[in-house]
């Protein structure tokens, strides 16, 4: 069992999603056809990347079930938490200019929360409860964010085990 | 009934407060659910008698087909087109 992480601030180009009124996929874990395997989703944690609006505003952060990557994102570094571990598997996929496919039907999790809030939600590596990506290819999952205000960035980060 | 939420939310607000949910996933799909402590275990959704873990109500009456056996067919699914891809 090999554990690993990263954040949509994994990439430095091209620049971070702003946030808009339409849903935009922050980062997205998916299977890639040449490693085929399962990924567990074990955490993923979410906030703000500046500073807030003036009006105070909501986010509106989803997990989502997505079948497709999007277009225009890059491939963001994937480490793995025992660095004695092999690269990582899956793949990472992050500042897309063209959202990836997935259904409002495919919500797994929902938070509206503040624009100043920040979420984390876990479970325990290995044991149940973990969101289980299927090892089929660009099959995956996204986190998302909207708001109807906060036109700023959003920092988001994600840890799974293979 | 404890045992079956073995997830954790945290939600840290605007002024630094920390709410904290447990949480559970389906059985049946991977929906993700928040539960307020010593709550009604009604309001979970329900118990599947037959895979004797717990659903969200969107899977509730809708007879016991485990997550496992969802991801298998999907992968099966895939790995039977790509095959049949790489045959023609």
């Amino acid at each position: 069992m090999a554990l690993y992480g990263t954040s949509n601030i994994a990439a430095t180009t091209p620049a971070l999603t702003a946030v808009a009124a339409t849903s935009k996929t922050m980062l997205q874990l998916a299977a890639a056809t040449a490693t085929l395997r399962r990924a567990f989703l074990y955490e993923w944690t979410v906030g703000p990347g500046s500073v807030p609006n003036a009006t105070d505003c909501e986010l509106v952060w989803s997990v989502i079930k997505q079948t497709t990557a999007g277009t225009g994102g890059v491939t963001l570094t994937m480490n793995a938490i025992d660095q004695a571990d092999a690269t990582a598997g899956s793949v990472a996929l992050g500042n897309f200019t063209a959202e990836p496919t997935g259904a409002e039907t495919g919500i797994i999790d929902s938070l509206g929360a503040n624009q100043r809030a920040s979420y984390r939600w876990v479970v325990a590596p290995g044991g149940p409860g973990e969101i289980v990506i299927p090892a089929t290819n660009l099959a995956g999952i996204g986190i998302r964010t909207k708001s109807s205000t906060y036109v700023g960035n959003a920092i988001v980060g994600c840890k799974w085990r293979e | 009934m404890h045992k079956a939420l073995t997830g954790l939310g945290t939600l840290i607000g605007p002024w630094g407060e920390i709410t904290e949910w447990p949480t559970f996933t389906c059985g049946h799909c991977p929906n993700v659910r928040r539960v307020q402590p010593f709550g009604d275990p009604a309001d979970l959704g329900g118990l599947c008698k037959i895979c004797m873990r717990v659903i969200c109500e969107q899977c509730v009456g809708l007879g016991c087909d485990p997550f496992e056996k969802k991801l298998e067919r999907e992968e099966a699914s895939y790995h039977a087109r790509r095959w049949i891809e790489e045959v023609t």
